[in-house]
């Protein structure tokens, strides 16, 4: 794991919402993604992971900025770069893969149009070669029949073969790192399983990391060599699937891996673990810890201050001052 | 004990663009009283459009739903009408259910309007009751839904159902739209709300992890037929249908040591 | 001090069409409704001596016309004439408009059909020549006026408010009435009015200034009532006078624009007041 050479770093990266009031979205976030490997981002609605993606893509939408930190990609800091160099990092060498890939593909241009559209505009290939290099795409991400699909509108595909050619659109320029939000959300069960099993060999034969976001346990808990789990903005913990799954540390986690169904699994008193309460406003984050309010190990030292984020070993860290 | 719900070779159809769709193809299936029946498939088999027939949203085109002994499929719009008091429905989206321009209390009060039951205060009173049964503080009844999370306005999309006193509820994807930490909470407060009313429950999902729990009996559904029904333990530990067991081995499990995704290590 | 000086203009420059407009429209509405009292007598009586320049007398402070009629009391007169008719045409044209549109676009079907072939019907001819010919079947005057602008503004807004209820009739709230076992008519204007509104709303305000044009327009080609000086009456008494008294056309012209640009201001502010909380509701 920590023998493959670095690809991204972030530095305690800070993103606020403008306003009345500067809100922060992501708090002095750090992370680390290396080369080839997958890192699973969990967390639920309003913990900062999608806004940390377009952080790093340089997407952010006006009313979110990005204030302090750092974000080191293969060596280029990121927020030093001028929108040409940020286009031309874009799709080459980090691509994206959002959910809906109803609002992801452009209705009004054949398949084959977009691929080839994103093709030229990194490389200095003709349009024949593109066009082929496209056949070449719709086949490795499984598309039946990509000489006719190459010539296909978006809305004459399902669901999951629209997603199938956003990974294409993905992969064509053999980016360094994909960061998928969500990619299977929108997705029937069967048709998830296809699409992650299909990214993440892609994946594998490409030599490409992953950054995958989800708040599905069930995905990261197949897919994952990495988890980093956030709440309220920051990361609370972050540890080798493995060693999530078998050892949560943070009351969140655990509280979130028990709220998970499994099938078999029964409570006397309840169809399901819940976790007290609700994700608190970022416009009214508790003091100190902002789990503690739904955590039931809480004690007053929970509310005093914010926990640091402590090193257990390499790999492995956690914000509370219980665990 | 006889079923509350009896629905026998239901069939229904719509027009699109493409011709007519038969989307619901002759299903069967019966929901006894007190208890939750777990229909499960995925976009596109019909559940949905079944769900909606039983409450009349949709018109079926042939075969019979029975409540008790009341044949719902032909009823006349005044006649379903007041059938509203025996069965309810709960929609998928928490925001696009609840009208914008209506309070919570207003919004949980309409049925008992509509349907003129009580007196005004006895509405008020009943309106404050179920607030707090669903979880939500009745101090916040003026508040509108956007002021709401996901979670909180699917409660009240829960009072709202409750507050005739149906006998079954139909709930479409209740929680599909919800946090997993939320997800518990709102699985956990109908089962709360059942064991107390004797409700019954015809839980429609494509999630069967989540209504295995939930569920005392599964119906799967694919291309407009029911598949396979059977307890939710014979349906998850014994599946007799390829397409029952496609979508049991396509559901990611939470265990990082039992991968079923062909991944490779490395 | 200082910090609320700075949120009030910012309130007020987010919303400044809005204000604009509703200062501007105060002030017409002010002088229809002191009409009767600073000028009690016929405006279309001779008042004066012809063709003062405004500021020559100033018992005339905006001149006289050459039958020595007085101007600022044509203006004020004028004022109530259009506003009354713009806003009694809108109101009906809304009434009928929104019943027309909201059951066609509720029901479908045949309703929908039928309705909406008698909407076009009433749309492909030309606006201002359906007036035309319907005031010279129906006759001049003030109310076959109004009648006629009501006949041509209703199939906007029918067609408006048909969209709107296509889009909200299969609303998960609407279909949750349903379930509740809620009337159609109960549904159509407790539930799905109040939220199809807001469109409507703002273009009325614009269907007032369109209105009003359209009776000055009538008004200037002589299609008028001969009985009631209106700001069109008087451009088209002084059209003649063009090149030696071009106040007579240029002040009640002007009074046109004001009200006109007040009105579409409104309905700007209007638009955007209204849009982003529906955004947010929705």
């Amino acid at each position: 794991m920590s023998s493959r050479p670095m690809l991204l770093e972030v530095r305690d990266l800070d993103v606020v919402l403008r306003g009345a009031r500067a809100t922060p979205v992501v708090r002095k976030l750090s992370f680390e993604i290396r080369r080839g490997e997958r890192l699973a981002v969990v967390g639920e609605s309003g913990c900062g992971k999608s806004v940390t993606s377009l952080a790093i893509m340089n997407l952010l939408p006006p009313a979110l900025s990005v204030t302090g930190g750092s974000l080191r990609f293969d060596g280029t800091e990121l927020t030093a770069l001028d929108a040409r160099a940020m286009r031309d990092i874009r799709g080459r060498r980090i691509a994206m893969v959002f959910q809906e890939p109803m609002t992801s593909l452009n209705p009004s241009m054949t398949i084959g149009h977009q691929i080839i559209e994103i093709i030229r505009a990194h490389e200095p290939v003709s349009k024949a070669a593109a066009r082929q290099r496209a056949i070449e795409l719709l086949e490795q991400v499984r598309l039946p029949d990509p000489h006719r699909m190459v010539d296909e509108y978006p809305h004459r595909l399902s669901g999951g073969q629209r997603q199938r050619v956003v990974i294409a659109i993905a992969i064509a320029c053999r980016p360094d790192l994909i960061i998928a939000d969500e990619p299977t959300t929108a997705l029937d069960v069967t048709i998830q399983a296809q699409i992650m099993t299909l990214l993440t060999s892609l994946q594998r034969d490409l030599g490409m990391a992953i950054m995958l976001i989800t708040h599905n346990l069930g995905l990261v808990a197949q897919v994952a060599d990495r988890v980093m789990v956030m709440y309220a903005g920051r990361k609370v913990e972050e540890a080798a699937v493995g060693d999530l799954f078998d050892q949560p540390r943070h009351p969140y986690t655990r509280g979130l891996l028990a709220a998970t169904p499994r099938p078999g699994r029964r409570f006397p008193d309840k169809v399901l673990q819940e976790i007290p309460g609700l994700v608190p406003s970022i416009y009214d984050l508790p003091p100190g810890c902002a789990f503690a309010p739904r955590c039931d190990l809480a004690t007053e030292r929970c509310s005093a201050g914010e926990p640091r984020l402590r090193s257990l070993g390499p790999g492995r860290e956690i914000a509370c001052v219980l665990a | 004990m006889s079923p509350l719900l009896s629905i026998r070779d239901l069939v229904c159809s719509f027009k699109t663009a493409r011709g007519v769709v038969r989307a619901v193809r002759g299903v069967s299936l019966d929901v006894f009283p007190g208890e939750t029946v777990g229909l499960v498939g995925e976009s596109g088999c019909g559940k949905t459009t079944l769900a909606k027939s039983i409450v009349g949203l949709v018109q079926p085109v042939s075969g019979s739903i029975r409540l008790d002994t009341t044949e719902l499929v032909g009823l006349s719009r005044t006649a379903r009408a007041s059938l509203a008091r025996d069965v309810q429905f709960i929609f998928q989206d928490p925001f696009s259910s609840l009208n914008p321009r209506r309070t919570a209390e207003a919004l949980i009060r309409e049925p008992l309007d509509v349907q003129r039951i009580g007196t005004a205060s006895e509405r008020t009173e009943r309106v404050e009751w179920l607030m707090h049964r669903v979880g939500l503080r009745p101090d916040w009844k003026r508040r509108y839904p956007h002021e709401f999370s996901g979670g909180q306005r699917q409660r009240i999309g829960i009072a709202r159902a409750l507050a005739l006193s149906p006998k079954l509820i139909v709930c479409d994807e209740p929680v599909s739209a919800l946090d997993v930490s939320v997800q518990a909470q709102v699985i956990n407060l109908l089962a709360d709300l059942q064991r107390e009313f004797n409700v019954a429950y015809l839980m429609i999902t494509h999630d069967l992890a989540l209504v295995e729990a939930f569920a005392r009996r599964i119906a799967v559904m694919s291309l407009g037929e029911i598949v396979e029904i059977g307890t939710s333990s014979e349906v998850w530990n014994a599946p007799k249908h390829p397409f029952t067991r496609q979508l049991i081995d396509a559901i990611p499990l939470p265990d990082p040591a039992r991968r079923s995704y062909a991944i490779p290590k490395g | 001090m200082m910090r609320r000086l700075r949120a009030m203009l910012q309130l007020i420059s987010a919303r400044w069409a809005l204000v604009i407009g509703g200062v501007l429209l105060s002030i017409v509405a002010l002088m229809a409704l002191s009409a009767n009292f600073f000028y009690p007598d016929d405006p279309l009586n001779m008042a004066g001596q012809p063709l003062l320049w405004p500021g020559q007398d100033i018992e005339y402070p905006l001149g006289t016309d050459s039958l020595g009629r007085d101007i600022s009391a044509g203006l004020f007169h004028g004022a109530r004439t259009s506003l009354l008719v713009g806003f009694i045409s809108t109101a009906v044209a809304l009434l009928v408009g929104t019943a027309v549109g909201a059951v066609a676009g509720y029901y479908e079907g045949l309703i929908d059909d039928i309705l909406m072939r008698i909407t076009e019907l009433f749309q492909t001819i030309p606006q201002f020549m359906l007036a035309i010919v319907l005031l010279a079947i129906l006759g001049p005057s003030i109310e076959m006026i109004i009648a006629a602008l009501t006949i041509v503004s209703w199939p906007v807004i029918a067609r408006l408010a048909r969209a709107e209820f296509i889009i909200l009739r299969n609303r998960e709230f609407v279909q949750s009435c349903k379930v509740i076992g809620m009337s159609d008519a109960r549904i159509i204007m407790a539930q799905i009015l109040p939220n199809a509104a807001p469109p409507i709303v703002v273009m009325s305000s614009i269907l007032i200034a369109t209105a009003i044009l359209m009776e000055a327009g009538l008004s200037f080609l002589g299609f008028g009532d001969p009985n009631v000086l209106t700001w069109g009456t008087m451009i088209g008494m002084g059209k003649d006078q063009l090149r030696e008294a071009w106040y007579i056309v240029v002040i009640p012209g002007l009074a046109l624009l004001v009200t006109a640009l007040a009105l579409n201001l409104v309905g700007e502010g209007l638009n955007d007041a209204l849009n982003p909380r529906l955004r947010e509701q929705r």
